[in-house]
């Protein structure tokens, strides 16, 4: 497995534990998307397989070796984590804010090689963001931002992506824009991803596997056919749905009827 | 890529302006003064006599001066530059995180219960600054550093070592006098023995500039995405915070409390010269020496042969000055 999880209880300071006695794992070229009702730990979940949270108890280990025992540059080089909402530093070209993806890789004094540009501009390419790199982030558009922030983790080269809700905030069309974006750097760059989303249909369309994250447990994880019921949908969601299929995309679709919770 | 090497050497430009600004304040405070002296004649003294009055002015009195000045406010405008960058707050400033107040309590108590012993100012304030930062960092740490929790701590132990201030000049009222210079903070009589206590912070200082742009950068993305990013946030932030807090101790241990530099001149050189800190961090070093020697010389001479404490000065032209950069800028 190249990234897995053992027994992971995982808490802030000395509240109440948010994440229960999770196993995890991740398999080479996956695209995992974690979903779950609002505070379910997903995003807690993706923030530890990070190694930004340490476990309380368990463990995160990437190709068989604990996270800690990695060092933090050597963990950056391997794994790029793309938080809900990065703060935008004002005065940052688009082209300088990638160019610190390549910080994990860079010696004691922090210069960049001419081979670190070309992967700077490999990531710029990739996200299509050649037009806007000269320009300030600060100025960008929120799907256009989204990929600059998608470029600098492009630039981190790394094996895992862990994606923390990237298309909240985004118009549909941006959305889109990013999931197949995502998807096209999972299949052509193999990069193995993990991404929260909110969206069902989306996650169903997108995914080889689908894991659902409830009150701090794993209550499912398989391929969308599997996961997705209308079962599963009202005990975790609290929705009824009429589950169709989507014959184009060969993936389930399930159109919402109404709340359950009284 | 044109705009971007057109705004780099943008700001390349004004670095190369501030570095002539601060070359031309320093002549200018050397020059200046109650005692009217040529060009010539300070070249003279500076270089060719070994005694005599010129000499002793020049090379003894106010060269060594203009120097203190020059690091102190390189030391305390790169440590508010730090601290800003570290906890991601225009207002954070040295004396926001006990530097000040810490400073201040050691200094009072020297210069009213022990005057006969006040040549120990320097390193009693110091002592005084750094044990107060500490304090404050463990008051705020809770498995890690809240920048937010740590200036409420800050602002929280400040108050209260304020209060002690006070409480020790009222009960001694006849010797507040001594006390005020230091609380103004002020350069008069400043000589060698200050430079050395501070250069070697000064070339810490210089240290940073050089080595520390990209890590401050980062941490500007907000501590998730530095994390990722392979930086260990905490460790960094402790270690800047250390510098930012020896860089203003070392300062306040020789010319007093002067609060203003360490807040303004790092929004100056913002407003001016952007956030980047690879051209911030120089900026401000550049600005901090120019702003604190030339109001210096102002203050030596303005109300000649009376000397006005060099934080007023820069407290009533500063304050002025970068409201207008706020208006226009902003």
């Amino acid at each position: 497995m190249l990234l897995k999880a053992e027994k992971l209880h995982l808490r802030y300071g000395k509240q109440a534990p948010v994440v229960n006695d999770v196993n995890f794992s991740l398999a080479q070229g996956e695209f995992m998307v974690l979903i779950g009702p609002n505070g379910s730990g997903k995003s807690t979940l993706l923030k530890s397989l990070a190694g930004i949270l340490k476990p309380y108890s368990g463990a995160v280990y990437i190709n068989n070796q604990p996270v800690h025992q990695y060092s933090k540059k050597a963990l950056a080089r391997y794994l790029a984590f793309l938080p809900q909402s990065p703060l935008t530093p004002e005065d940052f070209t688009v082209r300088e804010i990638v160019s610190f993806g390549r910080n994990p890789h860079l010696k004691w004094n922090g210069r960049m090689t001419s081979r670190d540009w070309d992967i700077v501009d490999e990531a710029i390419t990739r996200t299509r963001l050649t037009p806007f790199q000269n320009r300030r982030i600060d100025a960008l558009s929120g799907g256009e931002r989204q990929r600059a922030w998608l470029a600098l983790a492009l630039a981190q080269k790394p094996k895992i992506l862990l994606l923390d809700e990237p298309t909240t905030f985004l118009d549909i069309c941006y959305q889109f824009e990013m999931l197949e974006l995502i998807k096209s750097l999972n299949i052509t760059l193999n990069i193995s991803t993990v991404m929260v989303l909110h969206d069902i249909n989306q996650a169903a369309r997108y995914a080889n596997r689908i894991t659902v994250v409830n009150q701090g447990r794993i209550d499912a994880s398989g391929t969308p056919e599997n996961v997705i019921s209308t079962q599963l949908l009202a005990d975790v969601f609290n929705i009824k749905v009429n589950i169709i299929r989507d014959n184009v995309h060969d993936c389930p679709f399930m159109i919402p009827l109404e709340s359950l919770r009284s | 890529m044109l705009e971007e090497k057109k705004y780099k050497s943008k700001r390349l430009l004004i670095l190369v302006g501030l570095f002539f600004i601060s070359i031309l304040g320093f002549m200018i405070s050397l020059k200046l003064g109650s005692l009217k002296l040529s060009i010539l004649q300070i070249y003279e003294a500076l270089f060719h006599a070994t005694e005599g009055p010129n000499f002793q002015i020049i090379f003894n009195i106010r060269l060594p001066r203009i120097l203190v000045a020059a690091c102190v406010g390189i030391c305390l405008s790169l440590s508010g530059c730090l601290l800003q960058g570290v906890m991601r707050n225009p207002l954070a400033a040295p004396h926001l995180i006990g530097v000040s107040s810490g400073a201040g309590l050691a200094g009072v108590a020297i210069l009213i219960l022990y005057p006969g012993i006040y040549y120990l100012l320097p390193p009693v304030a110091f002592s005084g600054a750094l044990i107060t930062t500490i304090l404050v960092y463990m008051i705020a740490w809770q498995e890690g550093i809240r920048p937010s929790r740590l200036i409420l701590a800050g602002v929280a132990v400040s108050s209260f070592l304020g209060a002690m201030i006070t409480g020790l000049m009222i009960f001694f009222p006849d010797r507040v006098h001594s006390v005020i210079g230091f609380m103004v903070g002020g350069l008069a009589a400043r000589t060698w023995k200050h430079l050395n206590i501070i250069l070697p912070y000064t070339l810490i200082g210089f240290l940073m500039v050089n080595c520390s742009a990209r890590r401050l950068n980062i941490l500007m993305l907000g501590d998730d995405t530095a994390n990722s990013l392979g930086l260990h946030v905490e460790r960094t932030r402790l270690f800047f915070i250390s510098i930012a807090a020896l860089l203003a101790a070392s300062a306040v241990s020789v010319v007093g409390l002067l609060g203003f530099v360490g807040l303004i001149v790092p929004h100056i050189s913002r407003l001016i010269i952007g956030s980047d800190y690879k051209f911030l961090l120089p900026a401000s070093a550049l600005m901090g020496a120019s702003l604190v020697m030339i109001c210096d010389t102002i203050a030596r001479t303005i109300l000649d042969p009376v000397e006005v404490p060099v934080g007023i000065i820069m407290a009533l032209l500063g304050a002025p000055f970068f409201l207008y950069l706020l208006r226009s800028r902003m």
